[in-house]
């Protein structure tokens, strides 16, 4: 029994780093932007299906199979600094000089949405519309035995591998220039560009930053899923109830949301499968009523 | 206002005859068909086989001469998008074809086919099992050219039964619908009435073309059952397969994939040796039978064509479904004396016909369903081909895996007995 509980922890957890991953990116596109990114999850699918065409490739190529992994984080960088840049400059640059606020984000939020079909049929043009499968990918690295259950060394990995973006993006956002140029616009973008930070460049770089998150989630949970139509859209639901539970703009807030996230549905597969699911909507439920705001809800002073 | 209300009475009213008007019989300068199938999502790899196959067959009857010299034209439709889409598409195309085949989900066949029904279009389900079409219903128009579920999960409840009569205890990893909650049903009902000892463990059900069966697969591995059974079917499997392999879930017990084939070459590929497989059907790379000519034929034609070998039952599926339409349509021909029939006729023609298929004769019964053998064999790699083959495969003829005409399988296999096991086949070994 604590051997299950320890092995279904270790599952949520390695499924949390990756919805952590698109979570973050999200929350980093609120924060700076102050948009609610519906067309996140494309990134995430997007990022999913290059990484499963490069393992295609690789195999068909010849080349050596653990060539996939720097591939993958190839493939996430490409089809965030791809997507992303013209995504924020030609659907919502215009959008952040209109009054009043709730017009605003409206527009804003029907203009990634219309984004977000637009990619989902762009996807199929490109990949075309059969399930790509990489799980090979999955077993190269082997698999360790912990509490007599195998656990994939490749999605063990993965926790440590989200510490490592956690850890990366806090030294950015507070001691690099740009980080702190991106915390500033997310406090008070007006402010900021009185004090002479161009505004309009730090937007496209949140962005993309942003866009690469969630690509980068998409790459590394290629080889653990199928990788098939209509992924972007599930894990758009599952990475707004992440960000509504931690608070949007919350970081660090998004990597205990992921997590719980994740053991509530491996705990559910476990002890009651009926309820697996609907598990993570439960807990943002139960959240949302008890702190509306989300657990780290905003502190004012600061977003990000 | 009255002009206005006159033309909508008359509207409505060749509306309601619009369908029955297109149904006469006038000989068609080509037999339009819609073809049903999945191209898009994780269904997709039905979708491919099927249209491919489909195309040959047509190709193969229309430069035979076609039905009295008229060819078959086909449309294909996506039946992704759930049964409320595939209802609204049937209500499209229900003026324009003579007939619809296809319907890979059992969730979309029926939904579909007491809409078909109403408009008196003829439908011939060619890949959907669910035993609920047809049992507790009796329609005019809807046939359907494979065996049911229950006749798969009995074939492998025979088949472990025979081959593995040592297993203590059963789990399973089933989509969360129709079929899948069937198939664990008549599974572990069928197990446990020949083998009184068996016990039924933990039974998961996982959504329909969800793709990430890994919480699901540590659950399994852990209780380390002897035998885990899984309907996933299309992408699904490959998926699980995947998956399965990665976390070292093959290695321990024995693992029976009742549509294991229908994963297709990806899914074969990645398929280790030992598992059980239900070939189902149609199984064409069935060592013992791939040499005779008709087979040799179909699989080489498509290989050349396709560049693919027609691992999954897909191909041989929607092949009997057209061959079937194409034999109802000339058994009217010739009862109508010659003269082009109607699509009632054609119906009517269907009903206890016989029609012969590369792996054998199929009969489509009174309840119009058909009645067909099915396979299952144990997965291995050969040098022959790239991906898994199935060995010591045992072919279960119909009478042995279908309930006779009215009688529910659940009723059917209540009442099975352990002495079965003696009248089966002897399992075939592949020899290379």
């Amino acid at each position: 029994m604590f051997w299950q509980v320890v092995s279904a922890t270790i599952d949520g957890v390695t499924s949390g780093a990756t919805l952590f991953l698109v979570a973050v990116g999200l929350s980093l596109i609120f924060g700076v932007l102050k948009v609610l990114n519906a067309a996140h999850g494309s990134f995430y699918a997007i990022g999913a299906f290059t990484a499963a065409w490069a393992w295609g490739v690789i195999g068909a190529i010849g080349l050596p199979t653990y060539c996939i992994y720097p591939c993958l984080f190839v493939s996430a960088l490409v089809v965030g600094v791809l997507l992303g840049p013209p995504l924020e400059r030609l659907l919502l640059r215009w959008t952040f000089d209109i009054e009043p606020a709730t017009r605003r984000e409206n527009l804003q939020l029907l203009a990634t949405f219309a984004a977000f079909l637009m990619l989902e049929d762009a996807q199929k043009l490109v990949f075309g519309t059969s399930p790509y499968y990489s799980g090979g990918a999955l077993g190269l690295l082997g698999a360790t035995r912990i509490g007599g259950l195998l656990h994939t060394n490749y999605q063990l990995l993965l926790v440590p591998l989200a510490g490592v973006v956690l850890l990366a993006l806090r030294i950015f956002l507070r001691r690099s220039r740009i980080g702190r140029w991106m915390i500033a616009v997310a406090a008070d973008a007006e402010m900021a560009s009185a004090m002479g930070i161009r505004v309009g460049p730090v937007r496209v770089l949140s962005f993309t930053l942003g866009a690469v998150l969630a690509a980068l989630g998409g790459a590394l949970a290629s080889p653990t899923v199928g990788v098939s139509i209509g992924i972007g859209a599930d894990m758009m639901v599952l990475s707004f109830a992440v960000v509504a539970i931690a608070g949007l703009g919350q970081i660090e807030g998004a990597v205990l949301a992921a997590v719980i996230i994740g053991i509530a549905h491996s705990l559910a597969v476990f002890f009651l499968p009926v309820l697996s699911t609907v598990a993570p909507f439960l807990i943002m439920l139960l959240v949302l009523l008890v702190r509306p705001i989300g657990l780290f809800g905003p502190v004012r002073q600061r977003s990000i | 206002m009255t002009k206005t209300m006159w033309s909508a009475a008359g509207l409505a009213l060749a509306m309601a005859f619009g369908p029955v008007a297109t149904h006469a019989a006038t000989k068609p300068g080509a037999l339009k068909i819609a073809i049903v199938t999945f191209f898009s999502s994780s269904g997709a790899v039905v979708g491919g086989p099927t249209a491919d196959a489909a195309k040959l067959t047509i190709d193969d009857i229309n430069h035979a001469g076609g039905i009295d010299g008229v060819p078959i034209e086909a449309q294909y439709i996506d039946e992704s998008g759930g049964p409320t889409k595939n209802i609204a598409e049937l209500r499209s195309v229900a003026g324009n074809v003579a007939a619809v085949i296809g319907y890979a989900s059992s969730a979309d066949c029926l939904a579909v086919a007491p809409v078909a029904e109403q408009m008196s279009l003829l439908t011939i389900m060619s890949d959907c099992d669910t035993n609920a079409l047809f049992e507790g219903h009796s329609y005019q128009w809807i046939f359907r050219t494979i065996p049911p579920a229950s006749s798969n999960a009995v074939a492998m409840a025979l088949y472990i039964s025979k081959m593995y009569p040592a297993i203590k205890d059963i789990a399973g990893i089933n989509p969360d619908y129709a079929f899948g909650r069937d198939e664990w049903k008549y599974f572990t009902q069928a197990m446990q009435r020949l083998n009184p000892q068996v016990k039924i463990g933990t039974a998961l059900f996982p959504a329909l073309f969800s793709g990430d069966y890994t919480s699901e697969l540590s659950r399994l591995s852990g209780e380390r059952p002897a035998l885990i059974y899984s309907s996933l079917w299309g992408g699904d499997v490959v998926a699980l397969i995947q998956q399965g392999a990665a976390q070292g879930v093959f290695g321990q017990g024995l693992v029976a994939l009742a549509a294991g084939t229908q994963g297709g070459v990806e899914g074969m590929k990645a398929l280790p040796a030992g598992v059980v497989v239900g070939a189902e059907h149609g199984y064409l790379m069935h060592p013992g039978r791939i040499d005779e000519p008709n087979v040799a034929k179909f699989v080489n034609a498509y290989h050349q064509r396709f560049n693919e070998y027609p691992v999954s039952p897909y191909p041989f599926t929607i092949q009997r479904a057209l061959l079937a339409l194409r034999d109802g349509y000339q058994t009217a021909l010739k009862s109508g004396g010659g003269s082009w029939p109607t699509s009632e006729a054609v119906a009517h023609a269907l009903v206890g016909l016989t029609v012969p298929t590369m792996l054998g004769a199929m009969t489509i019964q009174t309840d119009h369903q058909a009645s067909y053998g099915e396979q299952v064999g144990v997965s291995v790699h050969t040098k022959a081909y790239p991906f898994a083959v199935c060995d010591k495969i045992i072919t279960f003829p119909a009478d042995m895996i279908m309930p006779p005409v009215g009688q529910s399988a659940e009723d059917w296999i209540s009442k099975l007995t352990p002495d079965v096991l003696a009248k089966l086949p002897a399992p075939r070994e592949y020899n290379p």
